[in-house]
């Protein structure tokens, strides 16, 4: 598998993405970063704020009331970090901000489908596509075809924090 | 000069060596999540934690395949910082007293 995103000699990072990715990460992001205002507010950012104590509602509410807000400003930093010409160079903390500004996007697409395991994508990618090819109804057609494209998106964002890991790790060498 | 004499007071000071509540120290636990990628979640604890790969990879397994894995251990104070570095890399971790 090319390497798409490239550590250079000099210790920067370089992704070899083209201009629409980067023009969909940037909108993903703009679209995200609006609802971290109020997390509560909707269900599908429970994976960026999880809880910190499982069995303790009171210390768990403090948690929030001291860590929220910091912790949304990470969140914010990091989506941030997306809207950026490809070309541009990254050292390696920018190259960590950016892929956690994609493994946001990543956990909360993850919510919109309704990941519970790892079996899910398969399972739902062959009925989506059932139903493309056998379907006359209008309505779960378009649906079949939506999920078809969020899956691919899905996997687009994986594979972008699987390079991104991939070239961290060449620098540790 | 009063010569009255004063009784010493009694202080009770806790016996805190005896109190379990009061030693047992703090677990940060990484619980397992369908979302996240494996060499991720590997890679996000050797930058973390300062692991060894194979530590790394070792305790990626264990939460992959018991569902948790303790990653840190210490004062309430360390777990907090370390269970708000895990949220800020997307992981699913919580704290509490080790039993």
């Amino acid at each position: 598998m090319a390497r798409i995103i490239r550590r250079r000699r000099d210790g920067s990072y370089v992704l070899r993405l083209d201009e629409d990715t980067v023009d969909l990460l940037r909108t993903l992001a703009g679209q995200l970063e609006p609802l971290l205002d109020d997390p509560a507010a909707d269900a599908g950012l429970r994976r960026l704020f999880p809880p910190a104590y499982d069995d303790d509602v009171l210390a768990e509410a403090e948690w929030e009331i001291e860590q929220g807000a910091a912790l949304r400003d990470s969140r914010r930093a990091a989506l941030a970090a997306l809207d950026r010409p490809a070309a541009e160079p990254m050292d390696e903390d920018g190259l960590v901000a950016w892929m956690q500004g994609v493994n946001s996007l990543r956990l909360v697409l993850s919510e919109r489908l309704g990941v519970e395991s790892s079996s899910d994508e398969d399972r739902d990618v062959v009925a989506a596509e059932a139903i493309l090819t056998t379907s006359d109804d209008p309505e779960k057609v378009g649906e079949a075809a939506r999920r078809l494209a969020a899956w691919q998106l899905y996997d687009l964002l994986s594979a972008l924090v699987y390079h991104a890991v991939r070239a961290l790790e060449s620098g540790e060498d | 000069m009063s010569t009255t004499e004063v009784a010493p007071l009694e202080v009770l000071e806790p016996d805190i060596d005896d109190d379990p509540e009061v030693d047992r120290p703090w677990q940060v636990i990484v619980w397992d999540d369908p979302v996240n990628l494996m060499q991720y979640v590997a890679w996000v604890f050797r930058k973390l934690f300062g692991f060894s790969k194979a530590k790394a990879n070792h305790l990626m397994l264990q939460v992959h395949n018991d569902g948790r894995a303790i990653v840190s251990t210490g004062s309430r104070d360390k777990a907090e910082v370390d269970v708000f570095r895990l949220h800020e890399h997307g992981l699913w971790a919580t704290m509490e007293k080790q039993s």
